[in-house]
């Protein structure tokens, strides 16, 4: 995937480039945008680090069986037998309550610990449906305070800068659902392909 | 609803605070468990570079190039089809692509247009709903050592362009 996304984009933006004019800032970005990716990864690294070595402890300390009770009936019909169990399970309740909680950048280190172990026994290079529907579900996140978006429209003098919480709301359960019935649709699909 | 946002200042630090008991009062050493998980994440993150720098070039190219701009224009009929506002077209394209991107997006757009329009308002839906999906997608596959994702990029793009819809719907019949 990430071959064919990267080389549509670059053919993508050389012809545009070329066409608007453009390829001189086109180089010029080149070079910032690989300093800018060291950032990223460096301002990732503590983050990554520290709740890996969290979810450790709290694993080890058992707390997480009281929290997986709670949401394995929510897991099994929508990521399957094989994920609602033991250490898969552990890891993915720990991923979904940091998105539910908005903990951003405690997040994705533990989204990456979940799907991790969802894979740790596949050798082929080939995604699983589970890895796939928590990497799509990634995409349509359920934030419970949109709290950028609060700040943004506080700044340009809203009156009620929360009065489109309820309805971020509703969409993104809208939304969620549509993606668990996409998944699955297109899980079937592409059987036939593996 | 202010209520709500201070308690979320919370969640963190009581988190540390339940860890550090948990240190305190467990009979093993937990600070071994921490150190090696560290470790673990410290890996994951450094094995993560290669991906960020191929994500973070292209996307810098798509910006700089003015391929944004084509994409708008390619992408326009069909989304005023759609019934989406003109001025939504910017964050729409970036969305897929860009997370800081968008947000830059949504500043000028609501300092053009005032934040409690109903463009805004929209735009607010649609950027609380998704995320980013080429980085999203990237970093969790390549930190599983996936290489063939099969339905994945296609089912992210189709749920996009349900989510344009169902924001573009539930702004125009509820706000």
């Amino acid at each position: 995937m990430l071959s064919k996304t990267f080389s549509v984009m670059i053919i993508f933006s050389f012809v545009s480039a070329c066409l608007t004019n453009n390829v001189e800032r086109m180089a010029e970005s080149f070079v910032s945008s690989l300093s800018d990716a060291v950032t990223l990864c460096l301002s990732l690294l503590g983050m990554m680090c520290f709740w890996s070595g969290i979810m450790k402890v709290i694993a080890e300390s058992g707390v997480l069986n009281k929290l997986t009770a709670v949401i394995k009936p929510l897991i099994k019909p929508v990521f399957g037998k094989e994920t609602a169990k033991g250490e898969n399970l552990e890891n993915l309740s720990a991923a979904i309550m940091a998105n539910f909680l908005g903990l951003g950048n405690a997040a994705l280190p533990l989204g990456i610990n979940a799907v991790k172990s969802f894979e740790k026994n596949n050798k082929s290079g080939i995604a699983t449906d589970s890895t796939i529907m928590f990497a799509v579900l990634n995409t349509v996140p359920f934030q419970l305070v949109p709290s950028t978006l609060i700040a943004l429209r506080s700044k340009y003098g809203s009156q009620n800068p929360y009065d489109v919480v309820p309805y971020i709301w509703l969409c993104s359960l809208i939304i969620i659902s549509f993606a668990v019935v996409v998944c699955k649709i297109m899980s079937r699909l592409w059987r036939k392909k593996l | 609803m202010n209520f709500l946002e201070k308690c979320t200042v919370f969640i963190m630090p009581l988190i540390l605070v339940c860890v550090a008991f948990m240190l305190l009062l467990s009979k093993r050493e937990l600070v071994i468990s921490f150190m090696d998980g560290a470790r673990e994440g410290m890996a994951t993150c450094i094995n993560l570079l290669p991906t960020l720098l191929l994500i973070m070039c292209g996307v810098s190219a798509l910006f700089s190039s003015g391929g944004v701009d084509v994409l708008c224009s390619i992408f326009r009929p069909v989304l005023t089809f759609l019934g989406v506002p003109e001025e939504l077209l910017p964050s729409i394209i970036l969305r897929p692509f860009s997370g800081s991107g968008v947000t830059a997006v949504a500043d000028r757009l609501f300092k053009e247009i005032g934040a409690d329009s109903y463009v805004a308002k929209t735009a607010c839906l649609l950027m609380g709903a998704t995320d980013t999906i080429i980085y999203t997608l990237s970093v969790y596959f390549s930190a599983a050592n996936i290489k063939k994702t099969r339905y994945a990029l296609p089912a992210s793009f189709v749920v996009f362009l349900f989510s344009i819809i169902v924001s573009v719907l539930i702004g125009r019949k509820l706000l």
